[in-house]
């Protein structure tokens, strides 16, 4: 076997969080990390989905514990926010130090 | 796969989308027009009327950009809440400006130097609107207040060789400015049309 094979093989990637591995999922994660919140509206149009796709999404960050919803008046209106909770930050800047840490290991 | 997350262009591209609408450019727009028609007939209760523009705005934007593209906060370590902050700020300034002048203009003979001012200085007002806008633009970093700066420049450039009134230029920058704001809301409005409400709404 040669090096390059050997050092694939090495590579561990049971530790990377495949909740937050899902493309969807990561650029939802990817994109409350950056703001301090944003509505439901707000995503889709920026990520470019279908109601339903972010809502199951949503659905399994927020039972996850990485995403909370906030139901707060914003000039007098009623707006249901989506914020990065403490473990979704710790989660997601986990997630990029591992799999940058990953793909660095990785023969060119 | 692609892991390279750019959370700059992220918020980068958060930020032009809700500035995409081009409500912006329609109250810079008719700022400049209703000045200009103040300066002419020193009406006061129009100048008062820009004072008030900064509150407009938010309720604009209410109205047609959240309904549509959805609401956004800005973390405050980031780029994209300094340059809010920064055109917040500007408004703010401008409006004190406005105060300022509307406070003198209770005696004409201090308001009026501004007419002959623009008439007789073409060249330096071609320079000033080029400044003030690219300092907007600048602050903002919405590129198009730098084709407006341009424009603006032209236009009264053009008018210190073309026999033109130098306060007709004025309410023709801001009726353009006006208009291609005016094109962006209708695009915007166009490519973000209303939603039904959801169970996150």
């Amino acid at each position: 076997m040669s090096d390059p094979e050997k050092q694939v093989k090495d590579l561990d990637m049971s530790e990377i969080d495949k909740l937050i591995h899902e493309p969807v999922r990561l650029s939802i994660i990817a994109h409350l990390a950056v703001l301090e919140s944003a509505d439901a509206l707000f995503l889709k149009n920026q990520i470019g989905l279908t109601w339903g796709n972010l809502s199951t999404h949503l659905k399994r960050l927020e039972d996850a514990g990485y995403v909370e919803v906030i139901k707060e008046f914003i000039d007098r209106k009623p707006v249901t926010s989506l914020k990065l909770t403490e473990a979704g930050r710790d989660a997601f800047q986990t997630y990029r130090e591992r799999m940058t840490g990953f793909l660095n290991e990785l023969p060119k | 796969m692609n892991t390279n997350i750019d959370t700059k262009e992220i918020e980068r591209r958060a930020y032009f989308n809700y500035h995409s609408d081009g409500i912006i450019d329609i109250f810079l727009g008719i700022s400049i027009m209703m000045f200009t028609v103040s300066l002419i007939n020193t009406t006061i209760s129009m100048v008062w009327m820009i004072a008030l523009f900064p509150l407009f705005y938010r309720d604009t934007k209410r109205r047609y950009t959240f309904p549509r593209l959805g609401y956004v906060k800005f973390t405050e370590k980031t780029g994209a809440s300094g340059r809010s902050t920064m055109l917040a700020m500007t408004l703010a300034a401008v409006t004190l400006v406005v105060g300022f002048l509307v406070f003198f203009s209770g005696f004409p003979d201090n308001y009026d130097w501004m007419v002959p001012f623009i008439e007789n200085w073409k060249l330096v007002a071609a320079g000033f609107s080029l400044v003030a806008l690219s300092l907007f633009g600048y602050m903002s970093e919405i590129k198009r207040l730098y084709y407006y700066a341009v424009g603006s420049f032209i236009l009264f450039a053009a008018g210190a060789i073309i026999p033109i009134q130098g306060y007709i230029i004025l309410p023709v920058i801001g009726g353009l400015i006006t208009l291609s704001g005016g094109y962006h809301l209708y695009r915007f409005t166009q490519e973000y049309p209303l939603e039904p409400r959801t169970e996150y709404e």
